[in-house]
């Protein structure tokens, strides 16, 4: 009961909290209103590069590629291209574009990009809109052939068509050398630019008419500055320098964001001077975010947002399947931790004048130093990245991630399982033995479920801890509940409320997993003391 | 029944038991006393293999169980073992802990019968059925009938003590080892697990017990061992051993103790 008032409270005080976020948010826009304007996001109008956009096929399918550039060829021809185009710079509207299930045995096509690259390609409830994704759609048509389009972060989109994860690479991929490791690139279908973003009270750059001239400015205000980039894009390179593309750099600070959004909410959040990104994607977020700054209430309007994206948009179908999949690989990983952890401990505590033991023991302890000594999200990527491949084997990312949580996990519950045996009496063993059950036998049914009672608090902490190290698991491509709630930020380009929600989201989760394991202990304790 | 032949054990560079050399002969009740620290639980723990000899032979019925290549437990089975602090599976109620090696080792030898018999039924309720009435038979002769469900935490040094023995019972073995059985009992609870143990002497049951109690060893065995240094220096009935002890360090012991 008191721990229950007390989740209670957590939860009052957050809500406190976002209620105050609400009253600050008013107050900004009073100031904003006192001084004329509130500071939105203004774009540079001077391409910065220019670039062209091509796909990247599997470079074990040259067949794909003729067939890629004959189409290419076409729908330019056709007046086609244009068409699509003008759906999202033009007058039309963006058609929506649907992926069907991943399948081994069907004849499909399997694109390989990153839906948060407007108006290239993005989501909305469970379709893809964008260029690449209109032309994605047609190519299938083309080829007489299913569509599958596969959602990961930008770096992974080469790499995973590199591997034959995928067939094709539609992403707003610039054509560039070292991208050619791992595909081989279409005919250029799109030329691309990048814009400087800056804040609308900054005039430094007022007088720019050329390139150079912006470049001078950058170049001069030295390392003292730092700006915003989409990891893996040619703003990177442009803003680090890349003797590859000809780029000679700045000497300011580059920080890299999963996508454009999220560095143009970090210019306006004042952590970072400017942004260089594609201008095409540049122009919908600096209109998205400006429109949301502006005006008044701009905190309930990022609630309103958010609300709307999660109705009317099927994002709580998302967020839905996002705590289906986080429970899954935290539940299923405890339990194969549990499972391997018992063996790991029970072969550990075995006496050791034997060989076998010895040895047995000896590649246990590799095992436990191996899973302890790297961090989760090394092991996840080795795991899906290094591993699969090489053993030819094909697994979804929920799957590896269930694998690999439950591996990792084994290696700490083996520790805290190891701990528990040991708090055992050896009397109660050695009853065992004197009536005749097998070492393995006085284990299972008289030692490990005393360990066990032992270390129950402990173990649902790792529980706990399983839980919150989940939120990882996107860098593999499983939709968990970060990825849901990415989702809505980046569709929305409003990160707030989405990440908020989400971290009510994993503190009700947590203290519901305290109050069970309180529970659990308290009934176990009570069949102690039964008379 | 059991002939102990040599017996050494070392742990490392200490040599405990020195050459022990001793014939224990169905129904004989067999207290071994000595100092502590002398070998008397290593002695013991050695019988049944729970310390592998380093050297010589038990003969159980006429295997050599020091052998490392014999199953030790299916002859642990018959030889039932009484510890100091008793050790019952905590986790497991009363009866639970006299049912459990039972009803693990017939299912056991059911399912193998039945591999090479197929006639041979395996029926677990059956067997679970027929452990518990004979559980509840051992705990009615303890009188302890009505604490069948409860955990062993709830009941006094003495019951614990008792359940133990019945415990060991339960498998009908051929002999029982008591290693201290009293010592770790409050004065008032000894009786009742010393009265326990006689009642077993009188049904025939053969046991070596290690033990402090002289006036129980005097009363009850058929021979008496004193251990020092890992030997036996001494043997024979009660009343020589007691009456006219040979050995001058027995006679030290005898006049330190009683
Ligand atoms: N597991 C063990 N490892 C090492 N030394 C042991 C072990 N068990 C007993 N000993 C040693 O063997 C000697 C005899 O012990 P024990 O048989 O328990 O004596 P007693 O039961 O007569 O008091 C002691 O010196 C003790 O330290
Ligand atoms: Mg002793």
């Amino acid at each position: 009961m008191k721990k229950f008032k007390k989740s209670l409270f957590l939860i009052l005080a957050l809500i406190m909290a976002l209620t105050s976020l609400t009253a600050c948010g008013s107050k900004d826009d009073a100031d904003a209103a006192k001084s004329g304007e509130a500071i939105t996001a203004k774009i540079i109008e001077i391409d910065l590069t220019v670039e062209e956009y091509a796909f990247g096929i599997d470079k074990t399918q040259p067949e794909l590629l003729e067939q890629a550039n004959a189409f290419i060829a076409q729908i330019k021809e056709d007046g086609t291209f244009d068409d699509i185009c003008n759906n999202y710079f033009g007058d039309g509207v963006p058609v929506a574009v649907s992926s069907a299930p991943l399948d081994p045995n069907k004849d499909q096509l399997v694109v390989a990009t990153n839906a948060a690259f407007e108006p290239f390609e993005y989501m909305e409830g469970d379709y893809y809109y964008g260029i690449d994704m209109e032309i994605a759609a047609r190519f299938a048509e083309y080829l007489g052939v299913e569509l599958v389009i596969q959602n990961m972060e930008f770096d992974a989109v080469c790499l995973s068509v590199g591997q034959q994860k995928c067939d094709i690479a539609m992403a707003g991929l610039t054509i560039k050398e070292d991208r050619k490791e791992y595909v081989n690139f279409t005919d250029p279908y799109y030329n691309a630019a990048q814009k400087l973003i800056i804040k609308s009270n900054d005039s430094s750059f007022d007088d720019c008419t050329t390139v150079q001239d912006i470049e001078a400015i950058l170049t001069e205000k030295g390392d003292t500055i730092k700006i915003g980039v989409q990891n893996g894009t040619t703003g990177q390179f442009y803003s680090e320098g890349d003797e590859s593309w000809g780029f000679a750099g700045f000497p300011a600070e580059t920080i890299g964001y999963k996508n454009g959004s999220l560095a143009i909410q970090d210019l306006l959040n004042d952590n970072i001077d400017y942004v260089i990104i594609d201008s095409a994607p540049a122009t919908c977020i600096t209109e998205s975010i400006n429109e949301m700054l502006t005006g008044s209430g701009s905190f309930k309007r990022k609630v309103d947002k958010f609300v709307d994206i999660f109705v009317e948009q099927d994002g709580y179908k998302k967020v839905v399947e996002g705590l289906k999949n986080t429970l899954l690989i935290a539940v299923l990983g405890l339990v194969i931790g549990i499972l391997i952890g018992t063996i790991i401990a029970t072969i550990r505590v075995l006496p050791k004048y034997k060989v076998l033991p010895r040895v047995l023991n000896g590649i246990c302890s590799f095992y436990v130093g191996l899973f302890r000594g790297t961090p989760i999200v090394v092991q996840l990527l080795v795991f899906y990245y290094v591993m699969l491949p090489i053993m030819g084997l094909h697994m979804t990312g929920v799957n590896v991630a269930i694998l690999v949580f439950g591996l990792n996990s084994a290696a700490y519950i083996s520790e805290i399982m190891r701990s528990g045996i040991l708090s055992v009496d050896p009397g109660q063993m050695e009853a065992g033995r004197a009536v005749g059950l097998s070492y393995g036998t006085t284990m299972v049914k008289i030692v490990i479920p005393q360990a066990v009672k032992n270390i129950l608090p402990t173990l649902g902490n790792e529980f706990i801890a399983l839980i919150k190290e989940t939120s990882v698991v996107s860098f593999i491509g499983a939709a968990d509940l970060y990825v849901a709630f990415n989702y809505i930020g980046s569709n929305s380009y409003e990160f707030m409320v989405p990440y908020l929600v989400m971290a009510i989201i994993y503190i009700v989760l947590v203290l519901l997993i305290s109050l069970g394991i309180k529970i659990m202990e308290r009934s176990l304790r009570k069949s102690d003391r039964r008379s | 029944m059991i002939d102990v032949v040599n017996l050494e054990k070392s742990f490392g560079e200490n040599k405990v038991l020195n050459g022990i050399n001793v014939k224990i002969e169905k129904g004989d009740i067999i207290c071994v006393i000595g100092p502590s620290g002398s070998g008397k639980s290593t002695f013991l723990r050695c019988l049944n293999c729970m310390e592998d000899p380093t050297g010589g032979e038990i003969i159980f019925n006429g295997v050599d169980i020091a052998d490392p290549k014999v199953d030790i437990n299916i002859h642990r089975r018959h030889m039932g073992m009484v510890f100091q602090h008793f050790n019952l599976f905590n986790n497991k109620t009363v009866i639970e802990n006299i049912m459990l090696a039972p009803v693990y080792v017939k299912c056991k030898e059911t399912k193998k019968a039945r591999k090479k018999d197929r006639t041979i039924k395996y029926n677990k309720k059956e067997i679970q059925k027929e452990a518990r009435e004979q559980a509840m038979a051992l705990l009615e002769r303890i009188g302890l009938a009505d604490k069948a469900d409860v955990y062993p935490s709830t009941l006094s040094g003495g019951q614990k003590q008792r359940v133990a023995i019945v415990r060991s019972l339960a498998m009908n073995p051929d002999v029982i080892l008591f290693d201290e059985p009293t010592s770790a009992l409050d004065p008032e609870m000894v009786g009742e697990v010393l009265d326990l143990m006689k009642s077993l002497a009188n049904d025939g049951m053969t046991m070596i017990i290690v033990t402090h109690e002289m006036g129980f060893a005097r009363e009850v065995a058929n021979k008496v061992l004193f251990i020092d240094d890992g030997q036996i220096l001494e043997s024979g009935t009660p009343e020589e051993f007691f009456g006219n002890p040979k050995n001058p360090r027995l006679k030290e012991f005898l006049s330190k103790v009683l």
